[in-house]
C-alpha cells in the first residue's frame, strides 16, 4: 500500500513539474504551449547526452539539460509566440504555431538520435534500496520527490515576494495594466518561458530516470496529453491546483492500474478530464476570469 | 412629442455581482414612439441595464417585459428575435467582413431556405437573397455608406464604422432599439447630425434607449430621460425637469458648486 | 494522342497511392475545416474517421450492403457521434474544448483497441474497394456544396461566429444550434472518409486513428488556408504529394510540414490560397512606391 502511494508520488512529481511549465506559460499568454511535450524530450536528451556522450556527472547534466529545456523555450517564444502575440492573433494561431514548433523539434531529434530509445546509466545513481515503512524505494525515486517538493515551494515562494514573480503574476492578470506600470512584459514573458520549460525539461529528466529505456524521440507525446489532463482538472492557473490535478492523475492511474489493467491509464486520464471539463469548466482549482498564477 | 404605448418595462430589476449592486431595484417604462435617455455617471449601471434588456446576464431578482410578455431568462438569440436590438459601446462588427455582409448577417428572414436553394442554384433562392441585399443596401445608403464597398468594415474610419453598426442593428427590424453611447469620440458636428439621424428612427411601434454622456445630445434628442446613480434611478422625467434636478445635479457633479453645463 | 494519355496512365500507376491517399486527406480536411470555420478548433476528426471504417469494414465484411449505402451509415453515425460530443464541448472555453476533442480521440482508440469485432489491436481487412473516381467524384461534390455554403447566408453567419460570438448572439443567431450542426457536420465528412478509406486501404487497425492524424489534418487545412473551403483541398493534396516532390527530403518529411507549417502561421495566416492576392498587393505596393516621385517618398 505504501509502495503505491510512493510510486503515485513518483508519478505525481513528474506530471507536476510539466504540468506546471503549461500553467506558467498559459497564465502570462493565454495560451497553451503544445510544444511543451518536445520540450520535455529536449531536456532528457540533453542530460543523457551528457552523461553518455560526455561522461559528466549527473549534477551537471541536470543544470544542463534544465538551461538548454529553458532556452529552447525562450527561443520558441521569440520565433513562434511573441510575433503572433503582437499581431493580436487570437487562441487558435498561436497554438498551432506551438504544434508546428514541437513537430520541428521532434523532428530535430529523430535526425540527431534516430529512433532509438536510450537510458541513463543505472551507475548515475546509487541503486541501494531503501526499506520505508512497508515500501522500498531507490534513492533516485525520493531525489525525484524532494526536488519537486522543494522546486514547488521556491516556485511558489518566488511568484509570491520576489520582483520577478510579481512582476509575472502581474502580467497574468492584466497585461496592458502591467505595460502601463513600466513592467517589460515582452521580457517577464520570456523569462516565463525559460522557468516553464527548465521545468518541462527537468520532468523530461527526471522521466528518464525513473524508466528504463524511455528517452526517445516521441517521449513527449503521452506526458503531453496527461499534462493536459493535470491543468484541465486542477485548472489551468493555479499553482496547488496543479499540484492537486497531478496528485489527482497519479492516483487514479495507480488505482487504475490494480483494479482495470495498465492499458486503460490513458482513458482514465481522460475520462477524468472529460468528467471535470464538463461538471466544472475551469477546473477544480481554476478561477475564471481572474488570473493569479 | 407623442409617445405612445408601454414597449419595455422593469419592474425591481436587481443585478448583482456579489457584493456589487450593479443595478439594484430598478424600474422603468420604455414607451414606443420615443427616445427614452439613460444617463448617469460611469459606474452607474447603464451598461448592465442594456446586458439585462439582451439577456446577456439574467436579473438577480426583478422581472423585465416586452409588449407585456417576459423577456428576462431568455437566451439572447432569441430575445433579439423578439426585437431588441443593441448597438455597443466599443464598436463590435464583424471586422473581417464588408459592411454590406455586416448588415446582411443581421436579416435572418428565411436563411435557411436561401442558403439551401444557393446550393443547388434555385431561382427563387437568388431573388430572396437579392431582396435581403437590397434592403441591407438601402439601410447603409441611408446612413450615408457605399453599401458596394468591399472593404473590411474593420478599415473603416471610427465614425463609419458606428454607422455600419447602427445600420446592423436596425436591419434585425427591431422594436427597441438600444444605442449604447453611440456619440463617444464625435465631436461637436457630428454628434448633432446623430441626433438627427436618431430622431428620425423614431417610429410609433419602436422605442428608442440611448445611453449617453453627452447631455446635449439627450436634451435635444430625448423625450424621456431616467437617471442612474449607483444602480438606482434617482430621477425620471422630461430633460428639462432632469437638468433642473438637484439630486442629478448633485451626482454629476458633486456636492460642490459647478457649472451644470447642462 | 496516345502517347499523352499512355503518360498519363503511367503517372497514374506511378502515384496511384498518393493520388488516392491526398483526396482521403483532402475530405479529412474538409472535417477540420468547417469546426475552424465557426472558430472552434476540434481535433476529434481521427475518431469520426474510425468509426466510419469499422462501419465499413463489418458492414463488407458481414453483410452485403452496398456502397452508397455504408457511406451513408458510417457519416451517419459518425455525425451522431459527433452531435452528441458536441452537447457537453459546447459551454467549454476554446482550448478546453480542443484539450478534450484530443481526450476523445485517445479514448475512442482505446476503445477499438481492444474491441474484439474489430479485431481489437490487431485490425480488421476489409473486402472491398474503391477507385480514385469515386474518392475524387465525392470530394468534388462535398467541394461544391460547402463552397455554395460558405457564400450562402449559413456561411456568413458562421462566420460570423467565428469573428465575434456575442455580436452574433446580439442579431438572433443561435449560436449553439450553428455549432451543433457544425460538430455534426464534421463528423459526417470524417465518417465519410473513414468509409472510403477502409475500403481503399482493404486493412484498418487502431493506429491511424490518433493524434497525429488529428494533426496532420489541421496542417493540411492552416496551410492551404482556413478561412475558405478549397484552402483545405488545396493543402492536403499539397502536403500529401510534398514528399513525391521532395523525394531527396523524404526522410525529413515531418520536418518539412511543420516548418510548413510554421512559416504559413507566421507569414501567411489566411493559407496558401491566399497567396495570389498577397503577391498582387505586395506587387502593386512596390509598383506604388516606385511610382512616387523622391520628394514625397517616405
Amino acid at each position: 500500500m505504501l509502495q503505491q502511494v510512493f510510486n503515485t508520488l513518483i508519478n505525481a512529481s513528474i506530471y507536476a513539474l510539466f504540468a506546471m511549465g503549461y500553467a506558467l506559460v498559459f497564465g502570462v499568454l493565454d495560451i497553451l504551449n503544445l510544444a511543451h511535450g518536445a520540450i520535455f524530450m529536449l531536456g532528457a536528451f540533453t542530460a543523457v547526452q551528457a552523461v553518455l556522450g560526455w561522461h559528466w556527472p549527473l549534477v551537471l547534466a541536470i543544470p544542463l539539460g534544465m538551461v538548454v529545456g529553458g532556452a529552447v523555450g525562450v527561443v520558441l517564444d521569440l520565433v513562434a509566440v511573441a510575433p503572433l502575440q503582437a499581431r493580436g492573433s487570437g487562441f487558435l494561431t498561436p497554438l498551432i504555431s506551438t504544434i508546428a514548433a514541437g513537430i520541428v523539434f521532434e523532428n530535430i531529434s529523430l535526425g540527431l538520435f534516430g529512433p532509438d530509445a536510450y537510458s541513463f546509466p543505472t551507475s548515475v545513481f546509487p541503486q541501494t534500496p531503501i526499506t520505508i515503512g512497508g515500501a522500498v524505494v531507490q534513492p533516485v525515486d525520493l531525489f525525484v520527490i524532494g526536488l519537486t517538493v522543494c522546486l514547488m515551494v521556491g516556485l511558489t515562494a518566488m511568484l509570491r515576494y520576489s520582483t520577478l514573480g510579481k512582476a509575472i503574476r502581474a502580467v497574468a492578470a492584466n497585461r496592458l495594466a502591467a505595460q502601463l506600470l513600466g513592467i517589460n512584459v515582452a521580457r517577464v514573458v520570456a523569462i516565463t518561458f525559460f522557468l516553464a520549460s527548465a521545468l518541462g525539461a527537468l520532468a523530461g529528466i527526471f522521466y528518464g530516470l525513473e524508466l528504463q529505456d524511455s528517452i526517445s524521440f516521441n517521449m513527449g507525446g503521452s506526458v503531453q496529453l496527461r499534462g493536459l489532463a493535470v491543468i484541465v482538472v486542477g485548472g489551468m492557473d493555479s499553482i496547488p491546483g496543479v499540484m492537486l490535478g497531478a496528485l489527482a492523475l497519479a492516483s487514479s492511474e495507480t488505482i487504475g492500474i490494480t483494479e482495470i489493467g495498465s492499458s486503460y491509464t490513458d482513458a482514465i486520464a481522460f475520462g477524468l478530464l472529460f468528467l471535470i471539463l464538463i461538471v466544472r469548466p475551469s477546473g477544480i482549482l481554476g478561477r475564471r476570469g481572474s488570473r493569479v498564477v | 412629442m407623442i409617445q405612445g404605448p408601454i414597449l419595455a418595462e422593469l419592474r425591481d430589476v436587481s443585478r448583482f455581482f456579489g457584493g456589487i449592486h450593479a443595478v439594484d431595484g430598478v424600474s422603468m417604462t420604455v414607451r414606443a414612439g420615443a427616445v427614452h435617455g439613460l444617463i448617469g455617471p460611469n459606474g452607474a449601471g447603464k451598461t448592465t441595464l442594456i446586458n439585462l434588456l439582451t439577456g446577456f446576464y439574467r436579473p438577480t431578482s426583478g422581472r423585465i417585459l416586452l409588449d407585456g410578455q417576459r423577456l428576462d431568462g431568455s437566451r439572447p438569440h432569441r430575445i433579439a428575435r423578439r426585437g431588441v436590438a443593441r448597438t455597443f459601446q466599443n464598436i463590435r462588427l464583424f471586422s473581417a467582413l464588408p459592411a454590406i455582409d455586416n448588415v446582411l448577417v443581421a436579416r435572418r428572414r428565411g436563411t435557411v431556405r436561401r442558403s439551401l436553394g444557393r446550393l443547388l442554384y434555385f431561382p427563387a433562392a437568388a431573388r430572396a437573397e437579392q431582396v435581403e441585399r437590397d434592403v441591407a443596401g438601402q439601410l447603409l445608403g441611408q446612413l450615408g455608406m457605399d453599401a458596394g464597398s468591399r472593404r473590411p468594415a474593420g478599415t473603416l474610419s471610427y465614425g463609419d464604422q458606428r454607422r455600419v453598426e447602427l445600420a446592423r442593428a436596425l436591419a434585425t427590424e427591431p422594436r427597441l432599439l438600444l444605442l449604447d453611447e453611440p456619440a463617444a469620440g464625435m465631436n461637436r458636428e457630428e454628434t448633432d447630425r446623430l441626433g438627427t439621424v436618431i430622431r428620425e428612427l423614431v417610429r410609433p411601434d419602436r422605442a428608442i434607449l440611448l445611453i449617453e454622456h453627452d447631455l446635449p445630445l439627450i436634451m435635444a434628442v430625448c423625450d424621456r430621460v431616467t437617471v442612474l446613480n449607483f444602480g438606482r434611478v434617482i430621477a425620471e422625467g422630461a430633460p428639462a425637469e432632469i437638468a433642473r434636478d438637484p439630486a442629478v445635479i448633485e451626482a454629476y457633479l458633486g456636492t460642490e458648486d459647478g457649472d451644470a453645463d447642462l | 494522342m496516345g502517347g499523352l494519355s499512355g503518360a498519363l496512365n503511367t503517372w497514374y500507376a506511378a502515384n496511384n497511392n498518393l493520388i488516392n491517399d491526398s483526396g482521403l486527406n483532402a475530405i479529412l480536411a474538409l472535417s477540420v475545416f468547417v469546426m475552424l470555420a465557426c472558430g472552434l478548433l476540434s481535433l476529434a476528426s481521427p475518431a469520426y474517421m474510425a468509426i466510419g471504417a469499422y462501419t465499413a469494414a463489418l458492414l463488407s465484411n458481414n453483410t452485403g450492403v452496398p456502397f452508397p449505402a455504408q457511406m451513408a451509415v458510417g457519416a451517419l453515425l459518425a455525425g451522431v457521434v459527433a452531435f452528441v460530443l458536441g452537447l457537453p464541448l459546447l459551454r467549454l472555453r476554446g482550448v478546453y474544448l480542443a484539450i478534450c476533442t484530443v481526450g476523445f480521440v485517445a479514448i475512442t482508440q482505446i476503445f477499438f483497441n481492444t474491441w474484439t469485432p474489430g479485431g481489437g489491436g490487431n485490425g480488421i481487412s476489409i473486402s472491398a474497394a474503391t477507385t480514385t473516381w469515386q474518392i475524387y467524384l465525392i470530394l468534388a461534390i462535398l467541394c461544391f456544396l460547402l463552397w455554395r455554403l460558405e457564400g450562402s447566408a449559413l456561411g456568413r453567419s458562421l462566420a460570423a461566429i467565428r469573428l465575434d460570438e456575442e455580436a452574433a448572439r446580439s442579431l438572433g443567431i443561435d449560436t449553439v444550434a450553428f455549432k451543433l450542426g457544425a460538430f455534426a457536420l464534421s463528423g459526417i465528412l470524417a465518417g465519410l472518409m473513414g468509409v472510403l478509406y477502409a475500403r481503399l486501404h482493404y486493412y484498418i487497425d487502431p493506429s491511424t486513428f490518433g493524434f497525429d492524424t488529428a494533426l496532420s489534418a489541421l496542417t493540411y487545412v492552416v496551410v492551404g488556408g482556413s478561412l475558405t473551403t478549397l484552402g483545405s483541398p488545396l493543402g492536403a493534396i499539397l502536403i500529401t504529394a510534398l514528399p513525391e516532390w521532395l523525394r531527396a527530403l523524404n526522410d525529413y518529411r515531418t520536418v518539412v510540414n511543420g516548418l510548413i507549417l510554421l512559416a504559413v502561421i507566421l507569414f501567411l495566416p489566411g493559407g496558401l490560397v491566399e497567396l495570389p492576392s498577397r503577391l498582387r498587393r505586395l506587387i502593386g505596393a512596390g509598383a506604388r512606391r516606385l511610382r512616387r516621385s523622391p520628394e514625397t517618398r517616405g
